[in-house]
C-alpha cells in the first residue's frame, strides 16, 4: 500500500516501480503482513487418538520398553513396543469384542510375550518373568534380554545420518 | 519500551495513509512500515532502468483450449484477508480462458507458472518432520491458527495449510528469479549455516548467514562504503535470532519494503513475514528439504527467463 499510494500520489514514477510489485499484485500473500492485524483467537486443541488409553495403561503398566526410533519417516521405522501392544490390542477387539478392557489388556500383553518381547512390569527391576518361571538363573533372562536388545542396537554412526549431504543435490 | 513506541507509530502511520486511499475500490494492501520512504525512494531512483520493469508477453486466449478455471482459485474477499476469508486475486490477472500450458500464457496471469505444486507433497513435508513445532509454553499467539492442535504438549502444524502458504512462498520466489531480482537467503541456527550457503551458491543467489548488524539495510551506504542495490527477497529459514530475540532482518525487510519469504516456527511472529511458512525450522531434515524446495524454484524461475531472453 505504500507503494501504491507513492505512485497514486505521483512520488514515484509508475516506471519505476520496484521488481516485485506486479508479482505481489498478481499474487498477494493470503494474509497481510500487518503489525496490527488482530489475533485469530484458536485455542490450541489436544489431539487424542482413541488408542490413547490403551497406551497410558500400557506404560503405566510396564513403563517405556525398548528404544524408539524416531529418526526415519513413520514408514520405514520399525514399530515400537507400545505400537505393537495397541495392535494386538485392537486386532483381539476385533476378533472377541464381549471380552472386557481388562481381559483384552492381558490377551494382548500375552500375545505380545508369546512373540518374544520383554514386558516387565514398570520399576519392578530385574526379576525372572512370570511367563518364563521355571527355575531359570539370573544369567538366562539377562541374555534372553540381551539378545532381545541387540535386534534394536543403536549404532553412533547412524545418529549422524541425518547431517551427511545426499546424492542428490 | 522502545517496541511498544515503534509499534505505536507503525499503527499510526498506517491509520494515516488508509485516509488517503479511495474506500471503494479492490487496494492492493502494502502495509509495511511507513517511516523509511525516503530512504527507499533514494535507493530506487539509484536502482538501473532495466532492472525495474521487465516487459510482459502478449496474452493468447482460445476458447478451443482447455480452461485453467481448475488451477485457478476464486476466494471470497474479506477484510483483513485473515485464514476464513482469502483474498481474491485481482481481476486483471484472473483469465480462467487462459490455456494450462505454460508456453503460451504471461507468467503473471498462470496461477502456477512455474509448477511449484509439483515440486513437493504433503507426505515430503511430513516426513522431514515440518509439522513439529515447540511446545505450548513458546506459542506466539499469532502462530495459534496454523496449528493443528498440540500433542501433549508439543505443537503441531495443521500441514495442509503450511503446504499452501509454502506454494505462495514458492511461486513467489520463482517469478522474483524470472524477473532477475537477487535473492538471499537468512539462517542462524549454526548447524544449518553451511548447508545453507551452499544452497545459495549452488543457485547463484545470496546469503547472510552470521550476524545481522543494525544497518545491513537501513544504512548500507554507510555500512558498505557505497550505493548498494538491495535484495529483492529475502528467504528466511530462522526468523528468530536468538531463542528469545526476532532477527533484524525481519524488520528491516519490511522497512524497506523488501518482501520476505521465512520459515516461521510456533515460536515466532509471522506478522511482518510477507509469505510466512509455518513449519519446523530447527530439524536438519526441515531445513534441507526447504533449501532443496527454494533452490529448485530459483533455479526453475532463472531457466525460465534464460529461455526467453534466447527467443
Amino acid at each position: 500500500m505504500t507503494v501504491s499510494g507513492l505512485i497514486r500520489s505521483g512520488s514515484l514514477n509508475a516506471n519505476d516501480r520496484p521488481l516485485w510489485y506486479d508479482i505481489y499484485e498478481a499474487f498477494p500473500p493470503r494474509l497481510e503482513p500487518r503489525f496490527d492485524r488482530p489475533i485469530k483467537v484458536k485455542p490450541v486443541q489436544p489431539i487424542f487418538y482413541q488408542e490413547d488409553s490403551v497406551r497410558a495403561r500400557f506404560q503405566q503398566e510396564y513403563g517405556s520398553p525398548g528404544t524408539l526410533q524416531l529418526r526415519r519417516s513413520p514408514a520405514a521405522r520399525p514399530a515400537s513396543i507400545c505400537d505393537q501392544f495397541v495392535a494386538q490390542f485392537e486386532a483381539l477387539r476385533g476378533v472377541s469384542p464381549q471380552l472386557s478392557e481388562q481381559e483384552l489388556f492381558e490377551a494382548a500383553a500375552d500375545a505380545l510375550r508369546a512373540s518374544g518381547v520383554t514386558l516387565r512390569r514398570a520399576g519392578a527391576g530385574p526379576e525372572p518373568r512370570a511367563a518364563s518361571a521355571e527355575g531359570e538363573t539370573d544369567p538366562a533372562p539377562a541374555a534372553a534380554t540381551a539378545a532381545a536388545s541387540e535386534k534394536e542396537l543403536l549404532r553412533v554412526a547412524d545418529l549422524f545420518d541425518e547431517q551427511k549431504p545426499t546424492e542428490k543435490r | 519500551m522502545l517496541a511498544l513506541l515503534w509499534l505505536k507509530l507503525t499503527a499510526m502511520c498506517h491509520y494515516k495513509f488508509s485516509t488517503m486511499t479511495r474506500p471503494h475500490k479492490l487496494r492492493i494492501k502494502l502495509h509495511y512500515n511507513q517511516h523509511a520512504m525516503s530512504l527507499y525512494r533514494s535507493a530506487v531512483r539509484l536502482l538501473p532502468a532495466c532492472l525495474r520493469v521487465t516487459s510482459r508477453r502478449a496474452l493468447v486466449t482460445s476458447s478451443a483450449r482447455t480452461k485453467d478455471h481448475d488451477l485457478h482459485l476464486p476466494t471470497p474477499a474479506g477484510p483483513l484477508g485473515t485464514w476464513a476469508t482469502l483474498k481474491p486475486r485481482p481481476e486483471k490477472y484472473v483469465d480462467t480462458e487462459a490455456d494450462i500450458d505454460p508456453s503460451v500464457t504471461d507468467p503473471l496471469r498462470h496461477p502456477d507458472y512455474f509448477g511449484v505444486r509439483e515440486l513437493f507433497t504433503m507426505s515430503d513435508l511430513f516426513d522431514a518432520r515440518v509439522h513439529l513445532g515447540h511446545r505450548e509454553g513458546s506459542l506466539n499467539p499469532y502462530m495459534a491458527e496454523f496449528l493443528l492442535g498440540s500433542r501433549l504438549g508439543h505443537c503441531v502444524f495443521d500441514l495442509e495449510r503450511t503446504a499452501q502458504l509454502l506454494r505462495d512462498a514458492l511461486n513467489f520466489t520463482a517469478h522474483i528469479a524470472y524477473r532477475g531480482g537477487i535473492i538471499m537467503f537468512v539462517c542462524r541456527s549454526p548447524q544449518h549455516v553451511h548447508m545453507v550457503e551452499r544452497t545459495a551458491m549452488e543457485c547463484g543467489e545470496f546469503s547472510h548467514c552470521r550476524h545481522w548488524p543494525p544497518g545491513v539495510f537501513t544504512d548500507s551506504t554507510a555500512l558498505f562504503g557505497g550505493v548498494t542495490r538491495l535484495p529483492d527477497l529475502l528467504v528466511l529459514l530462522n526468523t528468530l535470532d536468538t531463542v528469545l530475540e526476532q532477527h533484524g532482518a525481519v524488520k528491516h525487510a519490511a522497512k524497506m519494503l523488501i518482501p520476505t519469504v521465512g520459515v516461521v516456527d510456533s515460536n515466532c511472529d509471522p506478522r511482518l513475514v510477507t509469505y510466512p511458512v509455518p513449519g519446523n525450522d530447527d530439524s536438519t531434515t526441515a531445513v534441507r528439504l526447504y533449501c532443496k524446495l527454494f533452490s529448485e524454484a530459483i533455479r526453475r524461475g532463472k531457466a525460465e527467463r534464460e529461455k526467453s531472453a534466447v527467443v
